[in-house]
C-alpha cells in the first residue's frame, strides 16, 4: 500500500474524525483540521500520504505542528493584542512558515512531513503544510498513533533526539529560533511560553532528521489507521450499523463505559487544558460512575472510584447516539457518551515511554496497569 | 578612553552606574565582582568615544534581561525539574552578541551598552573585554536604566530591534527574528528569560558604526564614573557624598526621610512596587512615594504627582550617599531621592510616549523636573 490520496470532502471528514478519536480528547479542534485540508483541496493540490518505505534514506524530514492552547479571548486580551501589534494576521499558513525558517536556518531542504502525533488537527495541520509546500507527508507519526500533552512524549525523544533546532512562527510574524536546548523539558517550554505570550497557536518545526533515522524513529500507518477508523464509522452509520462496533473492529478495544456526563470540571492553564469529566452510567453501565482526568488529553479514569485504565492506553470519549468523537473543551454536561479503551502502541509501554505518560508521570499514586489486564478477562 | 585599572576604580564606576540606573539596572555587586574577576585576568577594561568608531564597523548591545527578583523555593523546585542546576555560560551577554553575530553573519567590532545601571553597564563593559572589542561611551536609553528595551534611542530613531539574541547561563540559546512590535518583541525575550527563571544574556540592535553613532547618547559612561568618584570623594574628605553626587550629576534633592512601606511584587518578569518615605528634617510632616517598574518613574510629594520618567528619580542612602536599586531598599532605611533632568531626546513628545506616566497607565502628564521645582 504505497499511499493514500484523499480526494473529496468525504475523505477529508473520515481523515479529521478518525485523527479526533485517536487523538484521545486532545489534538487541537475538528473544525481547524477540516479547514487546513478543505483549503487544500479548494486549491486543486493533491493530499496524499506514503509509506515509510518511499521515502529515501538521505531525504531530509522534519515535524511541523501548532503548539499552544488557543485560550478564550476576553476584550482585555484583544486590547493587549492591539496594543502590542497583533491585529491583522500576517501568515495564514503559519506551520509552513515555520518550516520554511527552519529550512532557510539550517540551510536544508525538507523533502517529507512527519506528523508529531495524531489528533483532530494536529495531524491535518503538518498534512495541509506539506501539501501546500509540495512534499512528501509520511504516513505515521512520532507518538504512537494518539495525541500527547507534551513534546516529551514521541520516539524522538525516547532515542534522545534533541528537539533543537525549533523554528516558531505564529500568525502575526512573531519568529524565534532554539537554536539550543539543554534539553527536551525546557526546549518545550521556551516554545510553550513563546506561543502563549502571543495569545496563539504558533506554528513549529522540529526534528530535522536524514530519512534514515526518521524510519527508525516513526510508528508507521497511523494516517492510514486514522482514515479507516473515521471511515468505518461513516459507514457504519450508513448501514444501520454499531458504529462503535465497527471502530473497535478496526482497532481493536473495549467499551469502558456508558453514560451521562454529569460534572465538567475544568481549567486552562499554564498552556494546557486541565480538569476532571465525572458520567453516571446507562445501560449495561447503569448504577455505575466513571471519571476521566485530563491534561489536553484523557489520561486517568476510574470505575467507581477505583483506578481503571490509563495513559498510555488510549481513552476517548464520543457521542453515545453517532459515535462521532468528542475532544475535551466540546464534551458538556447532560450529554450522552460513550468511553471506548484501547491499547497503547509498544512505544509507550517501554520503561522509557511510561517514564513520561503513565499515571505516576502526572502525579497520580497509582501504578500503570495494561487495559488488557483491566478489561481484557 | 577611560580605563578602569584598580578595584576601587571599578568600585566607583559601579557606583555611579548604580546612581544612574534610578532603582534599576541590575545590581552593583555582581557588577564589581565580574568586572573586578575580569581585571585580575589581566583584562583591559575600558570605554571609547563614539566618535572613534568606523562607520563601516558592525555594533551590537549586549546586555542581560529578565527578573532580579530573588529566588522563592517554587522557583528553586521549578528550575530543578527543568534541568536548570549547572550553570555553564559565565558571560552570557557576550555569548549572546557572539550567538547574534553568528545567526546574522557578521562580524561584530564594537559594542554599545544598552543602559547605566550597575549590573547592566558593567556587564556591557566585561562583554567588551571578553570579546575584545572596544566598548562605547555612551548608551541607548539616555544615561540612566529603562524596563522595558523598546523604550531607548534605537526606537525613537526608528532602527530595527531583531535579530536579537538570547543565551542563558545554562547553554540555551534562542534568536527571535521577528515580531509584531518591538514590545512584542521585548515581550518574547521576556519570556525566554522567564523559562530559566533568571537573568539571561541579549543582543540586539545589529547596526553600523554610522547608525550607532546618530542614535547613540554619549559620554554616560564616564558621567557615571564621575558620579561614583565624587561621591567616594567627599566620603573620604568629610564632605556631604549626596550633595557631592547630586552635583556632578546635575541633579536636585527632591526629599529625604525614612522609608516607612516598601510593596513589591515579581511578575512577568519585571519587579514592581512602591515605596513610602516619611519625611525628615527639612521634609519633616512630608510624604513621598514612589512608583517603579524595575526602575522609578512615577513620584507623588503629598499626594500630588511630582517628578516622573523621563526624568531621573533616584535613592540614595541618606548618609553615605550610596546609590540603591529598587531590590535592597528597606522599611526603616534613612534615604534622599534625588531627580535629575531626562537627556535631550526623551524630552520629545515621542520620548515621553515611550517613557512617560502614560506609558506606565498612570493618567498623569508628565512635566519637567524644572517645571515642577519651580
Amino acid at each position: 500500500m504505497p499511499s493514500r490520496k484523499l480526494t473529496t470532502k468525504q475523505d477529508i471528514e473520515d481523515f479529521v474524525r478518525g485523527c479526533t478519536l485517536l487523538g484521545v480528547g486532545g489534538g487541537g479542534f475538528p473544525q481547524d483540521g477540516l479547514h487546513y485540508l478543505e483549503r487544500e483541496l479548494d486549491a486543486g493540490n493533491v493530499i496524499e500520504w506514503v509509506d515509510v518505505s518511499e521515502i529515501g534514506d538521505d531525504e531530509w524530514t522534519a515535524t511541523a505542528y501548532g503548539m499552544g492552547s488557543t485560550a478564550y479571548r476576553t476584550p482585555e486580551i484583544l486590547a493587549e493584542m492591539q496594543r502590542l501589534g497583533m491585529v491583522t494576521p500576517k501568515y495564514e499558513r503559519k506551520t509552513a512558515e515555520a518550516l520554511k525558517f527552519l529550512e532557510n536556518y539550517t540551510g536544508k531542504t525538507v523533502s517529507v512531513v512527519v506528523p508529531l502525533e495524531i489528533g483532530a488537527a494536529n495531524t491535518p495541520d503538518p498534512v495541509g503544510t506539506g501539501t501546500h509546500l509540495r512534499k512528501k507527508i509520511v504516513d505515521g507519526d512520532y507518538a504512537g498513533g494518539r495525541a500527547i500533552p507534551e513534546v516529551l512524549q514521541v520516539s524522538p525523544a525516547f532515542a534522545d533526539v534533541p528537539m533543537h533546532p525549533l523554528a516558531s512562527v505564529d500568525e502575526w510574524g512573531n519568529r524565534v529560533l532554539i537554536e539550543q536546548a539543554l534539553n527536551d523539558t525546557i526546549c518545550e517550554r521556551l516554545g510553550k511560553l513563546v506561543s502563549t505570550v502571543a495569545f496563539a497557536l504558533a506554528g513549529n518545526a522540529t526534528y530535522l532528521l536524514p530519512g534514515s533515522r526518521m524510519k527508525e524513529l516513526i510508528v508507521p500507518g497511523t494516517l492510514t489507521r486514522s482514515y479507516e477508523v473515521g471511515k468505518a464509522i461513516r459507514e457504519a452509520r450508513e448501514a444501520n450499523r454499531d458504529p462503535v462496533a465497527a471502530v473497535l473492529a478496526v482497532t481493536g478495544g473495549w467499551k469502558l463505559f456508558e453514560g451521562r456526563c454529569t460534572k465538567k470540571d475544568t481549567e486552562s492553564r499554564e498552556g494546557y487544558f486541565w480538569g476532571t469529566h465525572s458520567f453516571e452510567g446507562s445501560g449495561d453501565f447503569a448504577g455505575h460512575a466513571f471519571k476521566i482526568w485530563l491534561k489536553n488529553e484523557n489520561h486517568i479514569t476510574w470505575l467507581d472510584d477505583r483506578p481503571y485504565v490509563t495513559s498510555p492506553d488510549i481513552i476517548t470519549v464520543v457521542d453515545a447516539g453517532t459515535c462521532e468523537p468528542t475532544i475535551n473543551p466540546d464534551v458538556a454536561e447532560g450529554k450522552d457518551y460513550v468511553v471506548l479503551g484501547m491499547k497503547a502502541h509498544e512505544l509507550f509501554r517501554s520503561e522509557r515511554g511510561l517514564a513520561v505518560l503513565s499515571p505516576k508521570y502526572f502525579g497520580f499514586d497509582m501504578e500503570y496497569r495494561p487495559i488488557e489486564r483491566i478489561v481484557g478477562g | 578612553m577611560t580605563t578602569l585599572n584598580t578595584k576601587q576604580e571599578i568600585v566607583d564606576f559601579v557606583r555611579g552606574c548604580t546612581f544612574l540606573g534610578t532603582g534599576g539596572g541590575g545590581s552593583p555587586e555582581p557588577g564589581i565582582e565580574g568586572l573586578t574577576a575580569l581585571l585580575e585576568k589581566g583584562k583591559t577594561l575600558s570605554f571609547i568615544p563614539a566618535s572613534e568608531i568606523s562607520d563601516d564597523v558592525w555594533t551590537t548591545c549586549c546586555y542581560l534581561m529578565g527578573t532580579i527578583a530573588p529566588k522563592s523555593d517554587e522557583v528553586m523546585r521549578g528550575m530543578k525539574k527543568f534541568g536548570l542546576t549547572n550553570r555553564t555560560i559565565e558571560y552570557m551577554p557576550a555569548e549572546a552578541g557572539k550567538e547574534l553575530a553568528k545567526y546574522a553573519g557578521v562580524e561584530v567590532g564594537a559594542l554599545v551598552p544598552l543602559e547605566i545601571g550597575g549590573g547592566a553597564t558593567s556587564s556591557a563593559v566585561a562583554a567588551g573585554a571578553i570579546f575584545g572589542v572596544p566598548v562605547v561611551d555612551g548608551d541607548y536609553s539616555g544615561g540612566r536604566a529603562i524596563p522595558e528595551v523598546p523604550q531607548t534611542t534605537p526606537i525613537l530613531f526608528d532602527r530595527g530591534m531583531w535579530p536579537m539574541a538570547s543565551v542563558d547561563a545554562y547553554g540555551n540559546r534562542a534568536v527571535i527574528t521577528g515580531a509584531s512590535s518591538f514590545e512584542m518583541a521585548e515581550r518574547i525575550g521576556k519570556m525566554l528569560s522567564a523559562a530559566s527563571f533568571e537573568l539571561v544574556g541579549n543582543a540586539a540592535f545589529l547596526m553600523n558604526g554610522k547608525a550607532m553613532k546618530e542614535t547613540v547618547v554619549q559620554g554616560t559612561l564616564s558621567k557615571s564614573y564621575a558620579i561614583g568618584k565624587a561621591i567616594r570623594e567627599a566620603r573620604e574628605q568629610g564632605k556631604d557624598p549626596v550633595a557631592a553626587g547630586c552635583e556632578t550629576a546635575g541633579g536636585v534633592v527632591l526629599f529625604k526621610g525614612k522609608v516607612s512601606l516598601k510593596k513589591w511584587e515579581d511578575r512577568d518578569a519585571y519587579l514592581w512596587g512602591e515605596h513610602t518615605i516619611a519625611g525628615s528634617g527639612d521634609f519633616a510632616g512630608h510624604t513621598y512615594k514612589i512608583w517603579y517598574k524595575n526602575e522609578n518613574h512615577v513620584t507623588w510629594l503629598d499626594g500630588t504627582p511630582h517628578v516622573t520618567s523621563p526624568d531621573l528619580v533616584i535613592v540614595v542612602e541618606a548618609e553615605t550617599g550610596e546609590p540603591l536599586t529598587n531590590t535592597v531598599i528597606a522599611e526603616g532605611q534613612d534615604v534622599a531621592v534625588i531627580g535629575i533632568a531626562a537627556t535631550e531626546v526623551f524630552t520629545t513628545p515621542k520620548g515621553i510616549d515611550l517613557l512617560g506616566p502614560r506609558h506606565f497607565d498612570f493618567d498623569i502628564d508628565h512635566k519637567p523636573i524644572a517645571d515642577v521645582l519651580k
